[in-house]
């Protein structure tokens, strides 16, 4: 499946935002889902703070057959545009199968320290009932796909923390990750891939899953969090 | 246009049944318009190329149109950022404003951003902005505008108003006036008056500064503001 790259372009006549990369052979429907949702929401992307920080965001493109799913590696650039601004970001996107995209996220685990896998998963059964409650609290998002928004104080060491527990809750590892949402094989009207994002300064909009730091959290009014410290 | 039941009505109890459906009219209209400016907001968006500064005309009226220091904007990313309603002081009174998104301008963005902005927004309102830098880009968006509009029949129905803000006075108000720069746009002018009379909408071209908080002309951009939220409120004023 095609590997998308949506960068910052600063020369020639047409600058800005944009797909650098060949977009044939990804439907034009799938293209648009894309471009609108491949870079979590926020703005202060420009604070020093978040300078190199990287986000993984995984969405639904198509649920039908086979399925895809958009798999976005997003990395804060030190870009400065014509005007003097930041906080320019670029996401390299593959779009996989449902099979591939489950090797995906098990690799992607399997390559954190398991010291690290450990504490997620203590931080996760300690907060079972933040889990269960929280979610159906959200005053913003839908009551029958809830959002799940997750805290702890920002530091890209401490985000692998972060980036441990939301992984392991989208790959149902365990009985707990079953409170975001049971199982498809068992609730037919689960999603078959739950949308995630590691790292956002907004959950608005955001994915089903989105965790931002504690810093972002005072602006969230009606939206419940997790706070993982 | 009076409707079967106001005919009957009339008929049955002569003029005072008129006076009371009248009263009812300006009642429901008030209603409305309270309904809007004070409770849900008034929906409008935010348009321009990139760089022309939609990002930091919303922050400005999101901060009472107080003068913005230390506001720093970023690119707006594809797909752009919701912007919740707030409320603001628009000349002397407190009105709640309704921008739904903030999009970005780039052009990959006018056939996704903006047209599903106009549809999901179903705006009262457009404020267009535009920038002494870049005509040609800047003509090219305004020409998609006007076109989704003729194109968007649902999503146009409310529009009452289009204002066209040149922005950064700051910047060329010292050697150009902005009737100097928009003597390029032309057709574009002629095109959106056009446009204004055919579908009903009140169109103005202000130049002035977001960052200073003035038109070129000396006067408060508030004023200008405040003109083109009470044509798009329900009960114009």
């Amino acid at each position: 499946m095609p590997t998308l790259t949506l960068d910052y372009v600063l020369e020639g006549r047409q600058r800005g935002y944009q797909f650098t990369s060949d977009t044939r052979g990804v439907a034009p429907d799938q293209l648009k889902l894309i471009w609108r949702n491949a870079i979590p929401r926020g703005s202060a992307w420009s604070d020093p703070a978040y300078r190199g920080a990287r986000s993984l965001k995984c969405f639904t493109v198509d649920d039908a057959g086979a399925g895809s799913i958009a798999v976005c590696d997003v990395i804060g650039t030190d870009q400065v545009d014509e005007v003097g601004r930041t906080g320019i970001r670029r996401a390299v996107i593959q779009v996989m199968r449902y099979a591939e995209y489950q090797a995906f996220l098990r690799e992607r685990l399997a390559a954190i320290p398991v010291a690290v896998i450990r504490d997620a998963e203590r931080a996760l059964y300690a907060r079972n009932w933040d889990l269960l409650l929280k979610k159906h609290s959200n005053a913003v998002h839908s009551p029958l796909k809830p959002q799940t928004v997750f805290t702890d104080d920002y530091s890209p060491e401490r985000w692998r923390f972060v980036e441990a527990c939301l992984l392991l809750l989208v790959t149902r590892a365990t009985v707990l990750t079953n409170l975001i949402e049971v199982t498809p094989k068992v609730n037919p009207f689960a999603d078959r891939a739950l949308s995630f994002t590691t790292l956002a300064l907004d959950a608005r909009e955001e994915s089903r899953l989105v965790a931002i730091p504690a810093a972002k959290a005072a602006g969230l009014r009606g939206i419940p969090v997790v706070n993982l410290g | 246009m009076t409707t079967l039941f106001e005919r009957v009505f009339v008929s049955v109890f002569g003029q005072t049944g008129r006076d009371f459906i009248d009263g009812l009219q300006r009642s429901s209209s008030s209603l409305s318009d309270f309904v809007y400016v004070k409770v849900f907001g008034l929906p409008f968006i935010v348009l321009g190329a990139r760089q022309t500064g939609k990002t930091t005309l919303i922050e400005w009226m999101r901060h009472n149109l107080h003068e913005l220091d230390s506001f720093a904007p970023e690119p707006t990313a594809p797909g752009g950022d919701s912007v919740p309603a707030f409320s603001a002081r628009i000349g002397g009174e407190g009105m709640r404003l309704k921008p739904t998104r903030d999009v970005g301008g780039e052009y990959d963005m006018w056939e996704t951003d903006w047209v599903e902005l106009f549809r999901v927004a179903k705006p009262r309102g457009i404020i267009f902005l535009v920038d002494h830098t870049d005509v040609l880009a800047h003509k090219d968006a305004l020409n998609f505008v006007m076109n989704m509009i003729d194109e968007e029949i649902e999503a146009k129905r409310n529009l009452k108003a289009f204002l066209v803000l040149v922005n950064k006075s700051d910047l060329w108000g010292g050697k150009l006036s902005a009737d100097d720069l928009l003597h390029s746009y032309g057709n574009e002018v002629k095109r959106l008056k056009n446009q204004a009379a055919r579908v009903g909408y009140q169109t103005w071209i202000v130049g002035g500064s977001v960052r200073d908080g003035v038109t070129d002309s000396g006067e408060t951009l508030t004023a200008s503001l405040r003109t083109f939220f009470n044509a798009i409120r329900p009960k114009p004023r």
